[in-house]
């Protein structure tokens, strides 16, 4: 077995932990491999020399659990001094994205909104052009008022949706973002 | 040797190891291999256990184009070894009565 097939079939049997303790295992087997190939033995050499992949995947899990127990879901994800402080300073930072974030989805709402009351002004000028017995222009011109407002508020329903999936990814990449910064935590380990 | 007892030795082995100076994974086990049984897969989870009891630390150094992560004791870590020290004599004075010369007495 090579060293990337050693590292790719240990990830995949890791993949119920917990990234980051995947990404220390990768890291630690791949370090420890690389070691015994610059101390003379060749890859498969080494890999082999590491023992059963089987025995290795159980140590880790049982190392896993013996965490867990010291440190019980409640307790895990203790917020860190340093992390506090930063958040505190931060304040007035990240109350103004705060604000931002929330007049974006005001502002997309009240589109929303306007296009229903655009649609629905459509929908009644529709309604009533029968009962318009003035003349054929205006009935006629009412008609058209009707089928612009219609045809307008659909359109811009489809471009409140895009805009609002486009909200979405960047929020998302924004929390992202926040998360990667805060836990400078890597996804990607095996190449 | 059991199991309890070989997992106590091995977490002071290895603080052993980082006792005097900072050193690396496939390292550790080369120097811990001569005294006790170790192996890679079992240095990972002692590793992991003493960082989680922040009896060791551990930051990367390049090395040869890759990343190396080198342990460090902390002060608890030496602590650790120093009481280790206190419990050895301890169980020497147990050896000494468990293997204390005498006769077996026959009584039934």
């Amino acid at each position: 077995m090579t060293k990337n097939e050693f590292l790719k079939e240990l990830q995949k049997r890791l993949k119920n932990n917990p990234k980051s303790d995947i990404k220390r295992s990768i890291e630690f087997y791949n370090e420890m491999i690389d070691d015994l190939i610059e101390d003379g033995a060749d890859e498969e050499a080494a890999v082999d020399s590491l023992g059963a992949i089987d025995d290795i995947v159980e140590q880790i899990q049982l190392n896993r659990i013996d965490e867990c127990e010291k440190n019980p879901a409640g307790q895990k994800r203790k917020i860190a001094p340093f992390h506090l402080v930063i958040f505190i300073c931060a304040f007035p930072v990240w109350l103004i994205l705060l604000i931002v974030f929330i007049v974006m989805w005001v502002v997309l709402a009240s589109l929303f909104l306007s296009d229903l009351a655009m649609l629905l002004a459509g929908i009644y000028s529709l309604i009533t052009v029968p009962f318009i017995l003035t003349t054929p222009v205006s009935a006629a011109a009412n008609l058209g008022w009707a089928m612009v407002l219609a045809g307008c508020s659909i359109l811009l329903f489809f471009a409140l949706v895009k805009l609002m999936f486009w909200y979405v990814k960047c929020t998302k990449w924004f929390a992202v973002k926040i998360k990667m910064l805060i836990t400078k935590e890597d996804t990607s380990y095996v190449g | 040797m059991d199991i309890q007892l070989k997992r106590g030795l091995l977490d002071v082995c290895v603080l052993a190891a980082i006792k005097y100076e900072d050193s690396y994974g496939y390292k550790i086990v080369k120097d811990v291999k001569p005294y006790i049984s170790i192996s890679e897969s079992t240095l990972y989870p002692i590793l992991r256990r003493l960082e989680s009891v922040e009896m060791l630390s551990e930051y990367s150094v390049e090395h040869n184009g890759r990343l190396r992560k080198y342990y460090h004791i902390t002060p608890k870590g030496v602590d650790r070894l120093k009481e280790f020290e206190n419990e050895w004599n301890e169980m020497q004075a147990v050896y000494g009565f468990i293997t204390r010369e005498g006769t077996f007495d026959d009584k039934k």
